[in-house]
């Protein structure tokens, strides 16, 4: 079965030209194009574990190709207006990240043991550089990322990510740091205390650098020639966290009485004879409140903020995930992931995937043709994105 | 001839073409446009089920088509599908891939790995450890640990008591072997500075001075064996074997078998240093049942504290760090027999 090639609009008539007689009161038509993914979980299931045994058996050199291969079927699945997007990364620059990303993690694992100092070092520089590491990515990102023919392009420099993420991650880093280092000597009480004002002032700080990291992110990247712009606010940001931080308070308590209601029975089952699978099951439901309920929480609701009135030219996104949806999308994939030892994540990744594709419409006003290519600008290399990768940091448009 | 849709790569404007592929060579015609190319030069995408198939010039130009005869088309020009792709495509093929994945992990979990460690950590600088042992020894010292209230003319007996005996196969593995007092109750452990530390209460339990020979004995047994370095490397090697499968599902999900993959190996660890108290013992002709009635006791002593609460000891292996009692008693007790 294949799709038979056709456009999801029919084809537009050109206005004449710009202060045309022909039909003054002819406004350009106004479609709302939605975009779609095709991929599936059987498909992206063999990809996976194709790709998977081949890296392992090249003890990871071919993870670089797997990695490509995961971007443009991705890329490639993902439709708007009847043509679809097209990653052109190539493997061995990935693949030169991911070694370079490689030697720091083995440096720190070797040097945890025998110096603290120099582990704390490991530690530290990454990140301090991580908004050069972003924008790099980004750019990477970007510059290898086209539609129909159009290649898109990060213009933020190095300089402007240290800007927009501002003094909230190096004020972290040294208060978990002097936390770390201090805690040995200090009294518990004066830790503790610590410890919860550096929680409280994350809680306020990582809105701050999610709003930063956005605006950065929207607003110096270009299709073709075209900015993109969004107009964020601070506070927006700020008002999302403080929800979020309302569920988990919300989440755990319910565990936690949850967990005090049932303990007879929980007990019992522990007992029995399948108890260790009982503590399996009570250890990861007490432990998911935040996982269940607040990332995708946090998910879909910064989608949304971020992606509804982003602007391209005269074209508007709309975006409209809904974090109930997202919840139970994320709940269910979860139990099956564990239910099937993990032979379902192939397809829990395409089922996510495809619903926050598919919450995104984009409002055109006119048609693409006008935009043009820019080809100004050198190739930059991988290292940045998979530096970034490797440390645990997800970057997703 | 198929039907397709040229994009010259400079603009987003679709131009309708239809293709010919003859002779290994691509001729494209459309409105006021014509292309032709060598197939050779052409960039030709993997083949997907649901997406366009896209074909790219060498100056960025390319075609995007979902026409079904172009799989033909190429085919009658030798096109072929890289190895790769074709296995992927390939339901068989993808699942007998997933048994070979899953087969190499638990091979490499169950013996490459320990195997591997194993040659690793006869390679590594012993000042690793040390400064292992001392760090964990000053942690000790800190939290859980008292200074000795058994006399002193009393350790040194011990310690020259256990100095005296030969290591098994002619070892000569060096130790310092350390009294303590500790509200943890009768315990023994093995520092990987070579710090062997023992607890009063321990010292107490036992009452007898064959049964102190055989904990200390395991205990050097870890020592010799280096079993906190290798546990160590053993346990990151499973977090990356455990990682090329989990992949970035999240950390709570991987935790807790993650966490029985790693007491799997400790209780491999015990069970070595177990056989190794029984060498040594053997080698100095001393019984084991003096030790095997010392866990007993141990055992007893851990039940009767926990009848308080609901559960026993742990239900099942799986949990432990240790082998069960009762296979540590029946061990120890089998090997007397075989004297």
């Amino acid at each position: 079965m294949s799709l038979a090639f056709a456009p999801t609009h029919p084809p537009q008539d050109r206005p004449a030209g710009p202060g045309s007689a022909a039909s003054p009161d002819a406004a350009p038509a106004q479609v709302t194009e939605a975009f779609q993914f095709t991929g599936t979980g059987g498909e992206y299931f063999r990809i996976w574990i194709v790709n998977l045994l081949l890296s392992v058996l090249t003890l990871g050199v071919y993870s670089a190709w797997a990695k490509v291969r995961r971007m443009q079927y991705f890329y490639r699945n993902t439709r708007l207006a009847g043509s679809t997007f097209f990653y052109h990364g190539k493997p061995l620059a990935i693949l030169k990240g991911r070694l370079l990303a490689l030697a720091l993690a083995v440096a720190f694992k070797l040097t945890v043991g025998l110096s603290w100092i120099a582990a704390l070092a490991i530690l530290v520089v990454p990140v301090l550089a991580m908004p050069w590491l972003l924008s790099r990515s980004y750019r990477f990102r970007l510059a290898n990322s086209s539609y129909r023919g159009v290649r898109m392009r990060f213009a933020g420099t190095g300089a402007q990510a240290y800007q927009a993420l501002g003094w909230g991650p190096p004020v972290l880093l040294i208060g978990s740091v002097f936390i770390g280092i201090s805690a040995p000597s200090l009294g518990t009480r004066f830790v503790i205390v610590c410890t919860v004002g550096l929680m409280a002032l994350a809680a306020a700080l990582v809105p701050l650098i999610h709003f930063g990291l956005k605006n950065y992110q929207h607003n110096h990247s270009y299709f073709g020639q075209m900015p993109f712009f969004t107009y964020l606010r601070r506070r927006d940001f700020l008002n999302i966290y403080a929800r979020a931080l309302g569920l988990l308070l919300l989440g755990s308590a319910t565990a936690g009485a949850f967990g005090y209601l049932t303990r007879p029975l929980a007990r019992a089952l522990s007992g029995g004879p399948f108890g260790w699978l009982v503590d399996l099951a009570l250890g990861m439901l007490s432990a998911s409140a935040f996982y269940l309920l607040v990332r995708p929480f946090l998910e879909a609701r910064v989608q949304n903020l971020t992606w509804n009135g982003t602007e391209l030219g005269t074209h508007t996104f709309i975006s409209h995930a809904s974090a109930r949806k997202l919840c139970m999308l994320h709940a269910t994939n979860l139990a099956l992931i564990t239910l099937t030892l993990g032979l379902y994540k192939p397809f829990a990744t395409i089922r996510l995937l495809k619903y926050r594709i598919e919450s995104v419409h984009l409002d055109m006003e006119g048609d693409f043709e006008d935009f043009l290519a820019d080809h100004v600008g050198e190739n930059p290399g991988a290292t940045g994105q998979e530096a970034g990768e490797l440390f645990g940091l997800e970057f997703s448009l | 001839m198929i039907e397709a849709v040229y994009f010259d790569g400079v603009s987003a404007r679709r131009h309708p073409v239809t293709v010919i592929v003859h002779q290994r060579v691509m001729a494209l015609r459309g409105a006021g446009l014509r292309r032709s190319i060598n197939l050779a030069q052409l960039d030709i995408s993997e083949r997907l089920e649901h997406a366009p198939r896209v074909l790219r010039f060498p100056d960025g130009a390319f075609l995007e088509t979902s026409d079904p005869g172009l799989d033909r088309m190429l085919a009658e020009n030798r096109y072929r599908e890289p190895r790769v792709v074709r296995w992927q495509r390939h339901w068989p093929l993808s699942l007998l891939a997933l048994v070979a994945l899953v087969g190499m992990l638990a091979m490499s979990y169950q013996w490459a790995l320990p195997w591997a460690v194993e040659r690793v950590v006869a390679r590594l600088p012993a000042g690793l450890e040390a400064r292992l042992g001392d760090h964990g020894l000053a942690l000790l010292d800190e939290g859980m640990m008292d200074p000795s209230e058994l006399p002193e003319e009393e350790q040194e007996r011990i310690r020259e008591l256990f100095a005296h005996l030969r290591q098994p196969r002619g070892e000569h593995t060096p130790y310092r072997l350390e009294f303590r007092s500790s509200a943890m109750g009768p315990n023994a452990m093995a520092l990987p500075n070579g710090v062997i530390i023992m607890t009063d209460e321990l010292v107490e339990l036992a009452g007898d001075d064959t049964a102190l020979m055989g904990v200390l004995a395991h205990e050097l047994g870890h020592l010799q064996r280096r079993h906190t370095l290798r546990n160590v490397l053993q346990t990151m090697g499973m977090g990356v074997l455990v990682n090329v499968w989990a992949g970035d599902v999240s950390g709570m999900v991987t935790a807790v078998p993650a966490l029985m993959l790693t007491q799997h190996y400790s209780r491999n660890f015990e069970r070595e240093s177990d056989q190794y108290a029984i060498d040594m013992l053997q080698q100095n002709e001393l019984p084991l049942t003096p030790l095997a009635t010392l866990f007993e006791r141990m055992h007893e002593q851990r039940v009767s504290r926990s009848a308080g609460k609901d559960k026993e000891a742990p239900a099942s292996d799986y949990a432990s760090s240790h082998p069960s009692d009762a296979e540590r008693i029946a061990r120890l007790r089998a090997a007397d027999r075989r004297r």
